[in-house]
């Protein structure tokens, strides 16, 4: 056995340590606030995510329907107009919001 | 002078070759006496809770501000001049104190009374404040004052155990709020946009036993039965349905319970079958917009209106059935979303079904939609 390995300087020992100890906390630091930001960032887009109210009109017969952004004084059962095929009352029969995916293009009037 | 640096560099690094063993055993030793021997990792450890509870409550006054500052421009639109002094008196008033539970004897009468009576105050307070504003308009100032209320409460509570847990140099108490505030930050910010939900009138995902109840009803008349509460009358394959609901589109929850009881006690008990359809929490993990059937009064309310559709279910002997579209808390606040109206559509279905398979024709079938109406008729 190799006696100079024995002889090891106590101060080198703790020096290795501590600088050893100081790049773990340094990178434990870094690591967490980057993923402390990340996971941050997407709780922030989960709930700032835009979202679009959307109003859907459909007549009394069922063979109209159409889609449109909501306007303030829309309710669920309320007469809105009359339907361009029969002539029938159209009435409010939904109102839900759906998210907006980034780059979406305004919404559009439609109906079936 | 380049002299002078060289010297003066040799002695440094010769000083600094002495000095290290005996800096660096020093430093050791005075960290590890600290670490063990003092308060001071629990000192430092308080400090830095105490400055992110401090930095998360500021978070949550923002977001009281934000819900006062969102109903005062409502008030102001609607042309109320006393905006702030209604804001103030619905902030600090209408608390209602518990009553005694050590004597439980007609202990729902009692907490009836207190409810009703808080809410007959707030009621006429506002009236009088919103004079010449109709009934459902008013229904969306007083929903929207309950929820900036409510958003104020947690605040005031929160900001009680920050500032006693700093007092007393409560570290445990500091770090169950470090620790327990960004969830509720989370679970607080779909209160803000409630108030907004509230004051334009869009239907929240609490409004989904409404809105089965407005399928089964449609258009037909809806008559008065109790406060805030109608009831209309369609036939359902030979079935006589009596469909419950508060009345929209303003934002109220009515008195359901109440109202299950009078039509009951009109039809003389002859009542086949109660079903009752609410918004019910779901567990994480499960899907928004999930239809389950069950037994009992899907109803959540502190009890008054929940009794009264058990007791009359039992007066009756009529089956109770539970019709319930699951969703988060958060969702139950925020505006309706497509999830949540495909399940009110599924919800519609597994109504009718019971209807059919377990009620003859002729029958007398009540069938109560649960929840807050805003936004729908």
């Amino acid at each position: 056995m190799n006696i100079a390995l024995l002889d090891v300087d106590f101060t080198d020992v703790l020096l290795i340590i501590i600088a050893l100890l100081l790049v773990v906390i340094v990178a434990y630091i870094v690591s967490n606030g980057w993923l402390y930001t990340r996971s941050r960032r997407r709780t922030e887009n989960l709930e700032d995510k835009p979202a679009k109210i959307i109003t859907v009109i459909s007549c009394k017969n069922n063979d109209y329907t159409i889609e449109r952004e909501f306007q303030e004084g829309d309710f669920i059962g309320k007469v809105a107009d009359k339907c361009p095929k029969c002539g029938a009352e159209m009435i409010i029969s939904k109102i839900y919001t759906i998210p907006l995916e980034s780059g979406q293009k305004p919404y559009k009037q439609s109906s079936r | 002078m380049w002299l002078n640096m060289i010297v003066a560099s040799t002695i440094l690094s010769t000083a600094m070759q002495i000095d290290w063993n005996s800096i660096l055993t020093l430093i050791f030793w005075a960290l590890f006496f600290l670490y063990f021997f003092t308060d001071l990792p629990q000192k430092a450890q308080f400090m830095r809770y105490e400055r992110g509870v401090f930095l998360r409550l500021a978070v949550i006054e923002g977001l009281v501000k934000e819900s006062i500052a969102k109903v005062k421009s409502y008030l102001a639109r609607l042309g109320l001049a006393n905006a702030d002094k209604i804001i103030d008196s619905s902030l600090e008033n209408y608390f209602a104190i518990e009553p005694v539970s050590i004597e439980p004897t007609d202990i729902i009468k009692r907490l009836d009374h207190i409810i009703s009576t808080n809410e007959d105050k707030f009621k006429r307070d506002l009236e009088r404040f919103a004079q010449n504003i109709d009934r459902d308009r008013l229904n969306n100032i007083a929903a929207s004052l309950a929820v900036t209320s409510a958003l104020y409460t947690v605040f005031k509570i929160l900001r009680h155990y920050y500032l006693l847990g700093k007092k007393f140099e409560n570290w445990i108490l500091m770090m169950q709020l470090y620790l327990l505030l960004p969830q509720l930050i989370k679970e607080l910010m779909p209160y803000v946009k409630a108030v907004e939900t509230f004051v334009k009138g869009v239907p929240i995902g609490d409004s989904a036993g409404p809105i089965v109840a407005f399928k089964l009803a449609g258009l037909a008349p809806r008559i008065d039965i109790e406060e805030d509460t109608v009831y209309s009358v369609v036939e359902i394959e030979g079935r006589k349905v009596y469909v419950v609901k508060a009345r929209g589109p303003g934002a109220t929850v009515g008195k359901p319970g109440k109202a299950v009881a009078k039509i009951a006690e009109m039809l003389n008990c002859n009542v086949a079958r109660i079903i009752t359809v609410d918004a019910a929490l779901k567990l994480e993990g499960e899907p928004t917009g999930l239809v389950a059937e069950g037994s009992g009064a899907a109803i959540g309310d502190v009890g008054p209106e929940k009794i009264e559709i058990e007791r009359t279910a039992v007066k009756c002997g009529a089956p109770l059935d539970a019709v319930i579209i699951k969703m988060s808390s958060e969702e139950a606040i925020k505006p309706i979303s497509k999830e949540i109206v495909d399940g009110t559509e599924k919800a519609y279905q597994v109504v009718l079904d019971i209807i059919r398979n377990r009620t003859k024709p002729g029958d007398n079938v009540i069938v109560v939609g649960i929840g807050n109406t805003v936004g729908v008729y």
